[in-house]
């Protein structure tokens, strides 16, 4: 039935396949393509070694806006900048005004790049002081050599694994979302079958409601592991090919595969308490859409954890969507330091909680359940 | 053979301030259709979910009986013996007619032979051969009906209950439909029929109860039914327009006209006898049958039956 419903299909694998392409994507942007948005205004001509500074900003890939409106970020320079900025212990040089569009990431790289170039006017004039630099030879030069100086990527080695950072946080996280969309299927199923009296007819064949619901639940859970195993197929082999990155390999997924048992079964316990709780579309689509977009921002999966206030990352670690998102990466670079039994367990006891509640729920659902 | 006994079956929903249904008793023996007929929000629906069991009844009691033994374990006999036919079409439209009846049909506890027969006898009864394929959603309103009552009928219950069974259909559809519940009828299946087309209860129920405010009341098609009309050629005395205001379900409907509901032939004979005292001059007399129609606006409480 599900398969030949359209909206079940569009909710349980067009929306993750979709998500997980855009976010992957709008993710996979490197430094300089960011800067190429960002420009800088500065507020009077610059002035002697303002303009080196100023220089040095270009050097880092900036470019200039002709007034503040347009601007990313506004420079003033103070008027002491050309005595002081050679001495020790000078404050306010520089005020920098950011524009209400410019995000936070933004502001930090800029921040960063102010004091970067900062630091290299400063190393500018004193290796000119003792002549360490020719001052005779062409300022290009003379900033390529202080480039070249303050330059300490070499001194560091980032150790990366083969799959880019951008997959192993966006794919798994906009998987979990997509699985635990479940929720929308299951509910609109039982408020169809109460609202079109099938609940009532089928109250008085020789069935037990329980065993019905559960067979029910039984079958969805059937549903969320084939859309488990599309979702990390097209996930993680395809959607690295789209963004250029490279794809997981089998053996990564056949460490991934067997979390799906945990993963859909807790989705399915967790839909099932909205699908005995809600009854009518507008509820299902408001409650069970609404409180999985909540999780989901909570998760960290909108908003990156390690970017959030230290209580929302704390919060985030209660989340079911958490737990399953974290067992999915885990088991992406599958390592014996990995704690994917504590996922499990969390996830198992989230489960039979929420079966519980659910039960509950359904039998005074069943029990409210009369004839129109 | 089973007998279904209402008994002094009150009902008050939680957060009504008055009774739903309010001292009902009635008796429904098998084999017979029981027209149940009233407004919306007369209790039709309450005390159809008592029979079913959804509900409990907060006073008094409902008493199935087979072959004269009363049943222990209502719940099992309700899910064996009883089916219901919702207003809605309670099947599932993205599965075929086919799909549907096979659903449901596994759901009667039959081995896959028995199966296969009560499958084949509802798609018969309820001639569903044409549309077996196709998509329950895509069927016509008529299919959606029988179908409606087809998966009903799988478990070959002994009592049906039947809510608007042909609400929404075309005239053949309809026909159809009847023509199957007549069929019911002479397998002796109780039948309790509720619907708004008082002409289709009239035709097809044995019995029939109105439900008012939470009453019910039994109409007697026979003898309920006859309306005296009488024209005088003038208008009427006082003292005769006393007189005859004076009988049962006597009034003057119009300066020179009479009109009776006659429940017994003694009331008719005592019309006849004060006529023919006045000496009044008769222009015409008509004793016909009142229709249910009549009969039930005139319980709503409307008068003007004329315009009906």
């Amino acid at each position: 039935m599900v398969f030949s419903d359209l909206h079940s299909i569009a909710v349980l694998f067009i929306m993750p396949v979709t998500f997980m392409l855009l976010m992957t994507f709008a993710m996979s942007g490197r430094q300089s393509d960011m800067l190429d948005s960002v420009s800088i205004y500065v507020e009077q001509p610059p002035q002697q070694y303002e303009k080196l500074y100023v220089q040095y900003l270009t050097k880092l890939g900036y470019h200039f806006a002709h007034s503040s409106d347009s601007a990313t970020a506004t420079l003033s320079f103070s008027h002491s900048f050309n005595d002081n900025v050679f001495t020790s212990g000078a404050k306010n040089l520089l005020v920098v005004t950011f524009s209400a569009n410019a995000s936070i990431p933004v502001q930090t790289v800029i921040q960063q790049h102010l004091e970067l170039s900062f630091a290299r006017v400063k190393l500018h004039l004193y290796m000119l002081e003792t002549e360490e630099l020719n001052a005779d030879l062409p300022l290009e030069q003379q900033m390529e050599q202080i480039v070249k100086q303050s330059d300490t990527s070499e001194l560091i080695k980032t150790k990366t694994g083969s799959l880019s950072p951008v997959i192993s946080y966006s794919i798994p996280s906009w998987l979990v979302f997509g699985i635990f969309f479940i929720v929308l299927p299951i509910s609109i199923t039982l408020v169809n079958e109460r609202q079109s009296g099938t609940l009532i007819r089928l109250k008085t064949f020789p069935i037990n409601m329980y065993t019905y619901f559960f067979t029910k639940l039984t079958a969805f859970y059937c549903i969320s592991l084939a859309q488990f195993l599309v979702l990390v197929f097209i996930g993680l082999r395809l959607v690295p090919l789209v963004v250029d990155s490279a794809p997981i390999t089998y053996s990564q997924i056949l460490h991934i595969i067997p979390m799906g048992l945990f993963i859909c079964f807790s989705a399915v316990c967790f839909a099932a308490i909205f699908s005995a709780l809600v009854k009518s579309f507008e509820q299902a689509i408001v409650l069970g859409g609404g409180v999985n977009i909540i999780l989901a921002a909570l998760s960290g999966f909108m908003v990156p954890l390690d970017v959030m206030p230290a209580s929302l990352r704390e919060v985030a670690q209660l989340s079911p969507m958490y737990w399953a998102a974290e067992l999915i990466k885990q088991n992406m670079f599958y390592t014996t330091a990995n704690n994917s039994a504590q996922q499990i367990m969390l996830l198992c006891l989230f489960s039979l909680a929420s079966l519980g509640v659910a039960s509950f729920l359904f039998s005074r659902k069943i029990r409210d359940v009369l004839w129109n | 053979m089973i007998d279904i006994e209402v008994k002094n079956v009150s009902y008050q929903y939680k957060e009504a301030q008055r009774l739903s249904l309010e001292s009902i008793s009635l008796i429904i023996p098998s084999g017979i259709c029981l027209g149940l007929i009233g407004p919306n929000g007369a209790g039709k629906s309450t005390l159809l979910s008592i029979l079913s069991g959804l509900l409990q009844p907060s006073s008094g009691s409902i008493r199935f009986s087979q072959n004269n033994e009363q049943v222990v374990n209502q719940r099992h006999f309700i899910q064996e013996n009883i089916a219901l036919v919702p207003q809605e079409y309670a099947f599932y439209f993205p599965l075929s007619v086919m799909q549907n009846l096979e659903y449901f049909a596994s759901l009667c506890g039959y081995s896959s032979a028995q199966q296969q027969s009560a499958i084949q006898r509802v798609i018969q009864e309820c001639q569903l051969e044409n549309v077996l394929t196709q998509k329950s959603k895509s069927i016509s309103g008529g299919y959606k009906r029988r179908l409606n009552l087809a998966i009903a009928l799988l478990k070959d219950p002994q009592v049906l209950y039947l809510d608007e069974p042909t609400v929404g259909v075309d005239p053949v559809s309809r026909k159809a439909i009847l023509a199957l519940i007549e069929s019911l009828k002479d397998q002796h299946k109780t039948i309790i029929f509720t619907s708004h087309m008082l002409s289709e209860i009239e035709a097809h129920c044995d019995d029939i109860y109105m439900l008012k405010g939470g009453k019910a009341f039994q109409f007697d098609k026979i003898q309920s039914n006859r309306l005296l009309k009488v024209t005088f050629t003038h208008t009427l005395a006082k003292a005769i327009k006393l007189k005859v205001e004076s009988l049962t379900g006597c009034h003057i409907s119009q300066s020179n006209t009479l009109e009776c509901q006659v429940q017994k032939d003694e009331t008719l004979w005592q019309i006849m006898q004060l006529l023919q005292q006045s000496e009044i001059g008769i222009h015409s007399m008509q004793l016909g049958q009142n229709s249910l129609t009549d009969h039930y606006l005139r319980l709503m409480g409307s008068h003007d039956t004329a315009e009906h």
